[in-house]
């Protein structure tokens, strides 16, 4: 882990310290989606990184874009710090890490539940009791339909998969050829 | 291949009968692919060494774990790994397919044939990476595992489960000594397995010919992680071997495991490391790179509840340098070292044995009483010869006990050359050094001498086999037969013909 990283990783941990309670399950799809914001606009992390540019309007940019996501309330303490440490262009990476350690405090775990067809939302509810019961964890879900899976269900976080559908066991038919073409 | 039609219906078929798993699979997700090694973020719990499934069909083993992501090596080259596929844990270590279905194939490090003799269906899966026999597990190694070359059975002997070191420079005749000591275990109920570790295909598909016209390949098994295989597989060809041989020796069968050569190996494993990032030490090996071969070597051994693995490791060095860094790491792991020298090589001298560098350290111990009888002394005759060369040189005149020590120094030196794929058993052996020790081929030209002793040989086998039989049961030469061998001598002294006047008659 680099020295960006261990220091994002403690601002988030102060920050979390503090604030931890004042952190909702809506805050934490907001910080998501600015996280998936940054990712796609990185000239803004450049932008705040121009030692050039008054702190002040970094500032008031991050408040900006925060008010967009619902989060200007929050994180504006955590934007003022950084502010007056000139280490605004932190704030990416502070987020990501906020994001981590609060599923991990609060023992949350995300899962993406891909289905062929359209699911009811009782057979969701089912299916994130079955994830809670397997994982021990306060499951948050994000549902989409796949076409791609043909017949079936695909339940998948960072570091767990379940799948059972017409896909992957064409796959395992497709793996199985290969082998014995091979042979 | 073409695949049947009822092929393709019951693979259907079985596929769609598979139950919804009960578990949740451990994944990551690949975030970087790069030179056959790809980091993966996630696999929390993975372990190292752990063999690693991807989304795309490929395995990988990993052999780094860091806070947040792990390195994995690929098994395959020709599968593609993309960025963002998943690798999901497969809760094991790689395991390799063991059996007696695997003698006399050719397979590579994945256990997978390579001769085109069609699939092997193997006995069990056995993990690389096993737990070494313990020291009460053990038996001192007492019995001889015959090379077939005079040198080495006489001066150097070596004994089942000893590791005994084959050092010396490119083209010193290293492999040839491990092939021929291959093709001597026809008959004597030794299971052979030779590992060629960064080597050329030609030369191993020499090797394999040779194995098969010899009959040896019947009692053989040939791994091959040549040159143009994986960094990866390199490193695993040698364990892979060593567990094959396991699986033979648990069987109560003794097992002869020649790794050609580890110099290639250690490479291999530089390579691998340094693409891992790990902290180069000396010539730029990993601080573990004496592990990598002492857990291997350890393997090997004499059990007490029977069977045994006999270690050749070969190592290459550079202008017969042997203080360099691996050879000493393994001069220290192994039980003794054949040392090949190049000037030795150069002066015709072959198997080009350094006699007094080389050494084992089980000694008489893994010789039968008949040999040792007939080499009481040897190693010292010819440490004397050598020193006593050295100072003939300037040119002073030698008294008459030096000039006949120079002789039969000589003598000594024509009676241990031995040509390539030509090996002796043990009474052959010493009825040749039985001529040396009486002084039988002192009034025989130089040139002649090995012909002398080896046709002595073979005429006791043919004209008087009671005696060649009692030699070969008893293992051993009591005053009697030695007064017989002396009789038969003085015989053969008379009819002995040298091979340039052969034609005359």
């Amino acid at each position: 882990m680099n020295n960006k990283n261990i220091i994002a990783q403690k601002y988030a941990k102060a920050f979390l310290n503090l604030y931890e309670d004042q952190v909702s399950i809506q805050d934490l799809n907001g910080i998501r989606k600015l996280e998936f914001f940054f990712q796609n606009h990185k000239k803004v992390i450049y932008f705040l990184s121009i030692p050039n540019i008054l702190p002040e309007t970094k500032e008031k940019l991050l408040g900006e874009l925060f008010k967009e996501f619902n989060l200007d309330v929050l994180l504006k303490p955590l934007i003022h710090l950084l502010s007056g440490s000139k280490r605004l262009f932190l704030i990416d990476d502070i987020l990501k890490h906020i994001k981590l350690l609060y599923k991990e405090q609060k023992n949350i775990m995300a899962f993406n539940i891909s289905s062929s067809h359209e699911i009811s939302n009782q057979d969701l509810e089912i299916i994130k009791n079955f994830l809670a019961y397997k994982t021990r964890k306060t499951i948050l879900s994000r549902y989409n339909i796949d076409k791609n899976l043909v017949a079936g269900i695909r339940l998948q976080s960072n570091t767990l998969l379940w799948e059972y559908s017409i896909l992957k066991q064409c796959e395992t038919l497709r793996k199985q050829f290969n082998i014995q073409e091979a042979r | 291949m073409k695949i049947k039609n009822t092929d393709l219906v019951s693979l259907f078929e079985q596929s769609l009968k598979d139950l919804p798993q009960e578990k949740l699979d451990e994944i990551g997700i690949v975030v970087k692919v790069g030179d056959n090694i790809c980091q993966v973020h996630g696999l929390t719990n993975a372990v190292y060494n752990e063999l690693i499934d991807f989304e795309g069909g490929n395995k990988g083993i990993i052999f780094n774990l860091d806070e947040e992501s792990v390195d994995i090596f690929l098994l395959d080259s020709n599968i593609v790994v993309a960025e963002l596929e998943i690798a999901k844990r497969t809760g094991g270590v790689l395991k390799t397919p063991v059996g007696e279905q695997f003698l006399g194939r050719v397979i590579n490090a994945l256990g997978e044939p390579l001769d085109a003799l069609g699939e092997i269906k193997p006995a069990e899966l056995r993990p690389i990476e096993a737990a070494i026999p313990s020291i009460i597990d053990r038996s001192p190694v007492d019995e001889p595992l015959e090379t077939g070359i005079i040198a080495i059975d006489a001066l150097i002997p070596v004994g089942r489960g000893q590791r005994e070191l084959i050092i010396g420079n490119r083209s010193t005749g290293k492999s040839a000594i491990a092939i021929d000591a291959i093709l001597h275990q026809k008959d004597q109920d030794v299971i052979c397995i030779y590992v060629s570790i960064g080597l050329r295909q030609a030369n191993l598909a020499r090797t394999v010919r040779l194995l098969e016209e010899n009959g040896a390949l019947n009692y053989t098994v040939v791994i091959s992680a040549d040159s143009s295989e994986t960094v990866l597989n390199q490193y695993l060809a040698p364990y892979v071997g060593c567990t094959l041989g396991e699986y033979f020796r648990d069987q109560g069968k003794d097992v002869l495991i020649v790794y050609d050569d580890l110099s290639n190996h250690a490479i291999a494993y530089r390579e691998m490391s340094l693409l891992l990032r790990r902290a180069p030490g000396r010539e730029a090996y990993p601080g573990d790179v004496f592990y990598l071969h002492s857990r291997l070597l350890e393997r090997a051994g004499k059990l007490a509840s029977g069977g045994s693995i006999t270690a050749l490791p070969i190592i290459q060095t550079q202008s017969d340098d042997i203080s360099a860094y691996i050879p000493t790491n393994l001069i220290s792991i192994t039980d003794g070292q054949i040392i090949l020298d190049t000037k030795l090589f150069n002066q015709g001298i072959r198997p080009a044995i350094n006699i007094e560098l080389s050494v084992s350290r089980v000694g008489g111990a893994a010789q039968t009483k008949a040999i040792k009888k007939m080499t009481k002394a040897l190693r010292l005759e010819l440490a004397q010869y050598h020193e006593l060369l050295d100072f003939s040189q300037f040119g002073t005149e030698l008294d008459e006990a030096s000039q006949r020590q120079l002789e039969r120094g000589a003598i000594a030196v024509q009676i241990l050359k031995q040509p390539q794929y030509l090996t002796y058993s043990f009474v052959e052996q010493c009825l040749i050094l039985f001529t040396l020790k009486e002084n039988f081929l002192n009034e025989v030209n130089l040139k002649n001498v090995l012909s002398f002793a080896t046709q002595f040989a073979n005429y006791v086998k043919s004209v008087y086999p009671e005696t060649y039989d009692i030699i070969f049961d008893t293992q051993d030469i009591d005053d009697k037969t030695m007064e017989k061998l002396r009789e038969i001598a003085r015989e053969f002294s008379k009819l002995f013909v040298p091979p340039e006047n052969s034609d005359k008659i």
